[in-house]
């Protein structure tokens, strides 16, 4: 019989879902700042039972990083319905879920979003969300 | 029957205890709750005795922000309390009670103010053994202040002369030494005057009803009225200002809630101990909506804005003039300053807890409870560290002073500071904004300073 070698190490999965896509412009209830935009809800499934540490969230509007929505995981993402949230990790098996997408007076088509971070293996994670369409104003 | 009552108002005694209500007290010109100076906010509920829901009307007056009600037992729109040979009516006492016990159990105080003329038969005489008579049945409540009169100085069935209002309070003393006892004014004499009746007959607090001009609510005019009546050095009650609607008079300046608003922060800015809404909506439940809240609520100018302001909710935006303050989650965790106005969600929306009472302003201490309705920003260990959401109580590491320079009534769009109570430490976001926040600066500057943004009504800057 010969010697078993051993697998290698499970990397982390992650699926991102959008409850709405498209998602149709709301005029109220996007933000303090700017009540009119186009939000929804999304959630983050890890499916390999690796936890992730996330080191960065980047936000594009139409294809292109924005500065306007420089913000950081911690803030953006938390704990899904019922569940907990441990700040900067998506847990093995777990999910994260967060208020995703923009506030604002302008025009856009799409909105996408990319968190990168290292699974408890080591590896390197980098997923895209879907991306959302925003429905015409 | 009289076994069941008895057991029945056991258990409503035990109930009311178990909550732990509220110590009303007076210290020279203020106003103390367990203790601790507080400015109080009422709102008028005249006619309470009749009102069919009283237990949902107080809920929703202490989850607005009012620390008490204005109740007028004898009032003649529902149950009366007394007859006219002062003794008091059995069932109508009950009600009373229980009026007293919900307040007890929503921790409201209850400014009890009599009115002898609308009681058949009644004279100062057998107001003055009525008035004993309750002193005696309420000797355990310690959240009520009497008004022996209401409006005692009007040439009419209300007037009560200055040696009956004497004795009433000294025979109400004689009972309950405790008890905080006083009679109003009306605007029919100035604030000197009511100042002077104060000091005269040694009342505990001075209550005066001011006029109503075009700009009753601005600085100036409050300012001189409240200057009047602390000199006497007792607790000024500015307790039925403009009203919010009249059915004999048109009054001017009453028809928004900026006027009122403008009103009570001017009231506490120059000094007084307690302010009153003065809304007709709960005088008469005998017609119309039976809820308060629905009463309030039929008018969104001035009344449902007013009382939506009472407890404020905000936002912080740092310095850079890009990121606002967030509680991560929305609470339970830690606290950024890298929410943009881009981003959707209110997890950078806290409600303004005002320990001091009343409107903001510079100096009053204040807990910011975060979205979730869970938990406050705290400086862990009292300061010098982290600010983070985690608390689900409020202590001194979850007070801070709210203050901006010049101080004065803290108004939308400000820029102020948080520095935590008891300490030195200013909250402070790292780099003007985009990334963590602390509670850590040991001085004021660019980084802890953030503009202030109601997202509730405000005064108009």
């Amino acid at each position: 019989m010969p010697p078993s070698t051993p697998s290698a190490p499970p990397t982390a999965a992650l699926t991102i879902t959008f409850d709405e896509n498209p998602v149709a412009f709301k005029s109220t209830g996007c933000s303090f700042a700017t009540p009119g935009g186009w939000y929804a809800q999304a959630r983050v499934q890890e499916t390999a039972g690796v936890a992730v540490t996330v080191t960065s969230l980047t936000q594009r509007l139409d294809g292109a990083a924005n500065s306007n929505l420089a913000e950081s995981f911690n803030s953006r993402f938390g704990a899904c319905a019922g569940g907990t949230f441990t700040a900067g990790t998506i847990p093995a098996g777990g999910a994260v879920c967060g208020l995703v997408g923009v506030c604002t007076t302008a025009s856009h088509g799409t909105y996408q979003f990319s968190i990168t971070g290292t699974d408890a293996n080591a590896h390197a994670v980098t997923v895209d969300s879907p991306v959302l369409r925003l429905s015409p104003r | 029957m009289r076994r069941f009552e008895l057991v029945l108002c056991i258990i409503l005694c035990l109930a009311a205890t178990d909550a732990g209500a509220q110590k009303l007290t007076v210290v020279g010109d203020r106003f103390l709750v367990d203790g601790t100076p507080r400015f109080l906010t009422f709102v008028t509920y005249f006619g309470g005795m009749g009102a069919p829901n009283i237990n949902q009307d107080l809920r929703l007056i202490r989850s607005l922000g009012f620390d008490g009600i204005r109740l007028w037992p004898n009032l003649d729109t529902g149950p009366q309390l007394m007859n006219g040979d002062g003794s008091l009516r059995s069932d109508e006492l009950k009600r009373f009670l229980q009026i007293l016990d919900q307040a007890k159990l929503e921790r409201l105080i209850v400014d009890v103010s009599f009115t002898y003329e609308h009681i058949r038969g009644m004279t100062p005489s057998t107001a003055r053994i009525g008035i004993e008579n309750v002193t005696q049945a309420v000797r355990s409540y310690d959240n009520l202040l009497f008004d022996i009169q209401n409006e005692r100085n009007v040439n009419d069935r209300r007037f009560m002369s200055g040696t009956d209002v004497s004795r009433i309070y000294t025979a109400v003393k004689a009972i309950d030494p405790a008890r905080i006892t006083f009679a109003d004014n009306a605007p029919v004499d100035t604030p000197e005057y009511a100042a002077q009746f104060t000091a005269t007959y040694g009342l505990d607090v001075t209550a005066y009803h001011e006029p109503r001009p075009g700009n009753w609510y601005t600085l100036p005019v409050t300012e001189a009225i409240v200057s009047a009546l602390r000199v006497v050095g007792k607790p000024v009650y500015l307790q039925e200002p403009m009203s919010t609607r009249d059915d004999l008079f048109g009054y001017p300046s009453q028809d928004r809630a900026e006027y009122f608003l403008q009103a009570i922060a001017h009231a506490k800015l120059t000094g007084a101990a307690g302010w009153c809404f003065h809304t007709e909506v709960g005088v008469d439940f005998r017609t119309g909506a039976p809820f308060f809240e629905d009463r309030l609520r039929a008018y969104p100018e001035p009344e449902w804005a007013f009382v939506s302001s009472l407890s404020p909710r905000l936002v912080l935006r740092a310095n850079n003039g890009v990121h606002y303050l967030v509680a991560e989650g929305g609470g339970g965790s830690g606290v950024r300053a890298d929410r943009t106005a881009a981003g959707p969600g209110s997890w950078d929306t806290f409600n303004a807890i005002s320990l001091s009472g009343g409107p903001l302003l510079s100096g009053d201490r204040v807990a910011l409870a975060t979205n979730d309705g869970k938990h406050y920003l705290q400086a862990v260990n009292g300061g010098g560290g982290a600010l983070r959401a985690l608390s689900t109580t409020i202590g001194a590491a979850e007070t801070f002073i709210i203050e901006k320079t010049g101080g004065g009534i803290i108004r939308h769009g400000d820029t102020i500071s948080l520095r935590v109570a008891d300490a030195s430490w200013f909250v402070s976001a790292e780099n003007g904004g985009g990334g963590n926040v602390s509670a850590n600066a040991a001085a004021r500057g660019a980084w802890e300073t953030f503009t202030l943004l109601f997202t509730t009504p405000h005064i108009t800057p």
